[in-house]
């Protein structure tokens, strides 16, 4: 099974290369094709690791990142509107699902060991939910790039800032559900629904960004571009946690 | 007057405020992280606030400036939020289109009594951590109350329990099958029993036993070599505002997702 996992990973690691490039060259069809094949590849993928595990693929640095791979993926697949522009947003998102191959490339490409508590619903729902959240994060930061590479006077009222905000607050829900799940599983499993813990900070940390990004004031352009900023900046801060507790 | 006023409840003292916070927990990430605090933490989660001031020693000056500091901010957060409130309210009151700004509203209200749930849970109630028990011990808890173990049945190698949870071996031991009976007396009444497994505490009111692990049967490595029963470490907990935290965190999601769905940004021209 091992094996399956790793040809999976690098065949469908350079189907998303592939669909880069097509999309920068703007062979439109062509790159579809490839990030729908692409996308069933990592689906397959999952379900492998899901079988051999016995334990939805969330857990751990590998499955955990791929999974967010995988619903970002199909985010660029079914979620982006056309765009003009070589570097638009779908382009953002496959250098995003690229960066998180990247990353997965120093994770042991392998399904997680089998434990008790990775089939308790509130684990699973905090884990999932995670994932969900940075994907609708990194997203969203697709459409902040794609914003923040406009000329100046085309920034006011521009739709990649509204489709990046809606993105963000999907992401702030995704994330609170997360946390909901996880008060939960504190809760009965160490008999109070919080704990002074790193990982109580670094969770506290991410909602702090998510609500600096939504009350940042003002109505003008630099509110718009500091709002934009502090948008990218948060999946970044996500995906820093998933690195460092999966290295942990 | 007026403008302590508007400066209370402005967004830009919202967001100075959040910035501080930010490099507050980024801070108390590197402190329990730490090898010479990250006891002082589990300190803090083991007693209740009240219990990490009443000795000296107890807990390290860092600590306590850090988390004093962490109320203050907190605090200033609060009066931020009931200013913002307050003038929202009154806009809300000469607003025609007040319907997403209402549920915002809400939505922050909610938010302040959730954080305050949080404060309340390490100042309220009680909490008895790592408490060894064997088969017929008993603990005493205020009020009257009395947990007895009246049976541990625990299925698999007592062997493993000798190693810590992490390096025990895959399926030596079958933690939905493994449980502790326990009995909750008051004043020599029984109140209630049941069992708690793994992830499924026994519950009676706002008092929760969990079940932590299984310990080591004592003599198992004597002479005779006898397997005994194993004992179990329970978390004995009362937390009266648990309740508020977990029925209003789902509402304050679904408000985010309601004042989402009013305010989805589709066209242009949307603001």
């Amino acid at each position: 099974m091992n094996h399956l996992i790793l040809t999976g990973y690098t065949v469908a690691f350079a189907l998303y290369a592939a669909t880069l490039i097509t999309s920068l060259l703007k062979w439109d069809r062509l790159s579809r094709l490839l990030s729908v094949t692409a996308l069933t590849l990592t689906g397959c993928i999952l379900a492998g690791i899901s079988i051999a595990s016995k334990q939805p693929p969330v857990f751990e640095g590998f499955s955990g990142l791929m999974f967010t791979a995988f619903v970002l993926g199909a985010l660029g697949s079914f979620a982006c509107r056309s765009e003009d522009k070589r570097m638009g947003v779908k382009a953002w998102v496959w250098i995003e699902v690229l960066l998180l191959f990247g990353i997965m490339l120093f994770f042991t490409k392998e399904p997680p060991p089998h434990r008790f508590h990775h089939t308790y619903l509130w684990v699973v729902l905090f884990h999932g939910f995670r994932g969900v959240a940075l994907s609708f994060a990194l997203f969203s930061a697709a459409h902040f790039i794609g914003f923040r590479m406009e000329p100046e006077r085309r920034r006011a009222n521009n739709p990649l800032f509204g489709q990046g905000r809606n993105f963000l607050l999907l992401s702030a829900i995704a994330f609170l559900c997360g946390e909901y799940a996880g008060i939960v599983w504190c809760q009965n499993g160490w008999g109070d629904f919080w704990h002074w813990s790193p990982a109580f900070f670094q969770s506290t940390l991410i909602i702090l960004c998510l609500m600096f990004a939504f009350h940042i004031p003002g109505k003008n352009p630099r509110s718009d571009d500091l709002r934009s900023v502090v948008a990218i900046m948060t999946p970044l801060v996500m995906l820093t946690v998933v690195v460092v507790k999966g290295v942990s | 007057m007026k403008k302590l006023v508007e400066h209370l409840s402005s967004m830009q003292f919202t967001t100075g405020i959040l910035v501080v916070l930010m490099f507050w927990f980024a801070w108390g990430i590197l402190l329990a992280e730490s090898d010479l605090y990250r006891e002082g933490f589990r300190m803090m989660n083991r007693l209740l606030a009240p219990a990490w001031f009443s000795t000296p020693d107890r807990l390290s000056p860092l600590l306590k400036l850090w988390f004093v500091g962490l109320c203050l901010v907190m605090a200033v957060l609060g009066i931020n939020l009931i200013f913002c409130s307050w003038t929202k309210i009154l806009k809300l009151m000469r607003s025609r289109q007040a319907a997403s700004r209402l549920i915002m509203l809400i939505i922050h209200m909610v938010f302040g009594l959730v954080a305050l749930g949080h404060f309340g849970s390490f100042v309220l109630g009680y909490r008895y951590e790592n408490t060894k028990l064997q088969e017929g011990h008993s603990i005493t808890l205020p009020q009257g109350y009395v947990v007895t173990v009246n049976k541990i049945h625990f299925e698999g190698d007592v062997k493993q329990l000798h190693q810590r949870p992490r390096d025990a071996r895959p399926g030596a031991f079958n933690p939905e099958a493994s449980f502790c009976e326990v009995a909750l007396t008051r004043d020599e009444n029984p109140v209630s029993q049941g069992r708690a497994y793994f992830l499924r505490p026994f519950t009676w009111n706002d008092i929760q036993v969990t079940l932590k692990r299984f310990t080591p049967p004592k003599g198992i490595k004597g002479v005779d070599g006898k397997a005994r029963k194993p004992g179990v470490m329970l978390i004995i907990s009362r937390n009266p505002v648990k309740a508020v935290v977990f029925i209003l965190f789902p509402v304050m999601i679904a408000g985010i997702g309601i004042y989402m769905l009013m305010t989805w940004r589709t066209r242009p021209n949307d603001k």
